[in-house]
């Protein structure tokens, strides 16, 4: 066995020993919207029904679902109460889910029409097959599924780092380590959710991108990112990033096969940048968001951009929605919003601000000088780097553009809408935080970013949420 | 060399100017409407006179060592006294621990501690903590935070109004806080089940407390990870896997 399939299988075990980990300390139905898709996928599965509006209001949820609801203290440990029976107040209001769940948590039912199915789809066949089993077993069973996904992604991390930076194992084993390492993907994606397919489906349309521009340009790596493009679009709006990510991979290409000039390249990418930005707030104002696309829905509501944007209530909810971003990428677990400690989250902020700014020098350092002679990365790696680079603002726009829509904070947004780009994100992170080692001290690199996220980790589950799950 | 002072520069402003804006403006309560639960604050129960008020609980770990409970206090400057009792049951007469407080000394809507020296055979012991002030007056009353409905399965829940009259028992709503006299005068016992808000904390022994802690894990759950062997086995193998992950990453980092 080869040096390099012994160290990918080491941190696959590491992934899936991880990812039982998880899995075992979140009790079921904790993790977000994971009752929703449950049932959802419980219908088509074992009820052989499409989970419309009618079906769920004459379809009897499982009759264990409130009995496992109560045996695991969920309603307790989320802070949110169902609605209840006047005359047995320890019963739910009736049997139906839609009575029981969804109204604790805006927004938490998967209506065909309205919700893409793709992930439910896949996920139905296991539904049937497990029928038998009791409730908890089947939803465990499903988390396993996740978490096979997850150990799908980590390896895609590996071989993506290692066509972008053949011959050097520290960014392969720095990208992974990161993904295996970072909390709340793996609290996240070891849960029954579409997230987890999503974020599959687009790290495999990222490697596709990366193989595109390190290895030539063939037919099957354009079918491969192709096919990934179009499921993940599919699968969830959150993936919807990846369609301008595609037009500068398509622009930065030919910049470079027909030697477009740097000013005709940065006018383009501009233009595609404000386009985005513009296109994605419109279709929060005359649509329910990027579902429409996703679920081809027409467009219905009109357009209101007269609202003021930059007044002080604007400026509030754009602070505040950042900073619930921020902390839920780091640590705000479950339905539950478990947070890791406050004061710890100062020292995050001010971490990830020199990190940033280490991102900012490798960007200025090794991407900006396109073309020049004395430059370290091959033409190749630049491109697939500024194309990254591109991914990551565009899914900060379509993360943020809702909230400045809307003017609203109804969108959140969650860190696991943020998921889909981790490949890019811990690829430019990872570069970010190498920027900051001294030369003299470059052996140490891997060893203090392992350090780091282990102690993360081990704080996050050992110290926060244990205690608060099982205390 | 002279573009390396100034990265070293600005990345010095960064740090500065976070830390100064942490230390002038920063506010850890700007994130507490994402931590803050409603759960336990739809409803708050009046103090005064003879009332009290009742919760069961059952204690999950040993060493209970620390009950929290929330309140809304009206008292500006009074000596009302508030009285806890600790009892193995709500009927019971004996009480385990018993705290008298003075009113004035209760912060609304922060937790309110009981500190008591461990009770180290606490684990699946049931336990009640009964409320009841001495308040001889309306305006100095208080309030105890509580759910509108059953949400703790463990235990519930009783409130017993208060039933001997009182001085300024006519008095009308006080500023920003109508609810007092409503209360006061609409809800003389609750029928329906209801929890007040609580936390619990412990101070077990080390090893009956992981005990516990695996026994918990292992609760309710399917197959492997319904045995508390299993969180112990994996615990091992996660050890192992990360000691090997480092030989390799010095390895790696070394070549």
């Amino acid at each position: 066995m080869s040096h390099n399939f012994k160290f990918l299988a080491l941190l696959v075990s590491l992934t899936l020993v991880r990812g039982l980990i998880y899995i075992a300390i979140f009790p079921p139905w904790l993790a977000p919207d994971e009752p929703a898709h449950f049932e959802a996928i419980r219908l088509m599965g074992q009820e052989g029904v499409w989970p419309t509006q009618a079906i769920y209001l004459t379809t009897p949820m499982h009759p264990d679902m409130h009995t496992s609801f109560q045996s695991f203290q969920i309603w307790q440990l989320s802070g949110y109460a169902p609605p209840q029976d006047a005359l047995n107040p320890h019963e739910p209001v009736n049997n139906l889910f839609i009575y029981y769940y969804p109204p604790t948590s805006t927004g938490s039912l998967i209506i065909a029409g309205n919700y893409p199915l793709v992930y439910h789809v896949l996920m139905a066949p296991l539904s049937a097959l497990v029928k038998n089993f009791p409730l908890v077993q089947q939803l465990y069973l499903m988390r396993l599924v996740s978490l096979l996904f997850t150990t799908l992604t980590v390896i895609l991390g590996w071989f993506f780092a290692q066509t972008i930076f053949p011959g050097n194992k520290v960014y392969a084993f720095g990208l992974t380590i990161f993904l295996i390492f970072l909390p709340m993907n793996l609290h996240v994606n070891t849960s029954v959710n579409s997230d987890v397919f999503v974020v599959f489906l687009v790290s495999l349309y990222f490697f596709g991108l990366a193989k595109l521009f390190c290895e030539g340009v063939s037919l099957s790596k354009i079918g491969l990112t192709a096919v990934a493009l179009g499921l993940a679009i599919m699968t969830k709006p959150t993936a919807l990033f990846i369609i301008p990510t595609t037009f500068v991979a398509l622009i930065v290409y030919l910049a470079r096969r027909f030697y477009w000039k740097p000013l005709l390249l940065t006018g383009l990418l501009v233009i595609i940048i404000v386009l985005t930005f513009s296109g994605s707030v419109v279709l929060f104002q005359v649509t329910e968001g990027g579902r429409a696309i996703s679920t081809l829905q027409s467009f219905s509501q009109p357009l209101n951009l007269q609202k003021n944007y930059f007044g002080p209530s604007s400026w509030a909810i754009y602070l505040h929605t950042i900073r619930w971003g921020f902390l839920s990428f780091w640590g705000l677990f479950g339905w539950a919003n478990i947070p890791i400690l406050r004061t710890g989250m100062r020292v995050v902020w001010l971490i990830c601000l020199v990190i940033g700014f280490g991102g900012l020098l490798f960007i200025k350092k090794y991407i900006l000088p396109m073309g020049q002679s004395q430059r370290t990365l091959s033409s190749n790696q630049q491109d697939i780097l500024l194309v990254l680079l591109f991914s990551l603002i565009f899914i900060l726009i379509s993360m943020y553009t809702p909230i400045i829509a809307t003017q609203s904070t109804h969108w959140g947004p969650p860190s696991r809408y943020f998921f889909p780009a981790l490949l890019p994100f811990s690829l430019y992170f990872f570069l970010g935080y190498q920027q900051l080692i001294p030369a003299r001290f470059y052996s140490l690199t891997l060893p203090i970013w392992l350090a780091a996220l282990l102690l993360f980790d081990t704080f996050a589950w050992g110290y926060v949420l244990i205690p608060r799950l099982y205390g | 060399m002279r573009k390396k002072h100034w990265s070293i520069i600005i990345l010095l402003l960064i740090i500065a100017s976070g830390s100064v804006y942490q230390l002038l403006w920063g506010r850890i309560s700007n994130f507490d409407t994402v931590y803050y639960s409603p759960l336990y604050s739809t409803d708050i129960y009046f103090l005064a006179g003879d009332a009290q008020i009742t919760q069961e609980f059952e204690a999950e770990y040993p060493g209970l060592s620390r009950i929290e409970l929330y309140f809304e206090n009206q008292a500006n400057n009074n000596s009302n006294e508030v009285v806890f009792h600790l009892k193995q049951q709500c009927d019971a007469a004996e009480d385990i621990e018993t705290f008298t407080v003075k009113q004035v000394s209760i912060v609304s809507k922060q937790a309110f501690p009981l500190t008591f020296s461990p009770l180290d055979d606490s684990a699946g012991r049931r336990y009640c903590i009964v409320v009841e002030s001495k308040s001889g007056e309306v305006d100095s009353s208080l309030g105890v935070y509580a759910s509108g409905v059953d949400t703790y399965p463990r235990g519930s829940a009783t409130y017993k109004s208060n039933t001997i009259a009182l001085p300024n028992s006519s008095a009308v709503a006080l500023t920003n806080q109508i609810w007092l006299p409503i209360v006061q005068k609409t809800q003389p016992v609750v029928q329906h089940p209801f929890d007040i808000g609580f936390k619990l904390y412990y101070n077990g022994k080390t090893g009956a407390t992981l005990q516990t802690l695996l026994r918990q894990l292992a609760a309710y759950k399917p197959g492997p990870l319904g045995q508390p062997m299993f969180y112990i086995f994996l615990l091992l193998l996660y050890g192992g896997l990360i000691a090997i992950l480092w030989v390799v990453i010095l390895k790696v980092q070394k070549n």
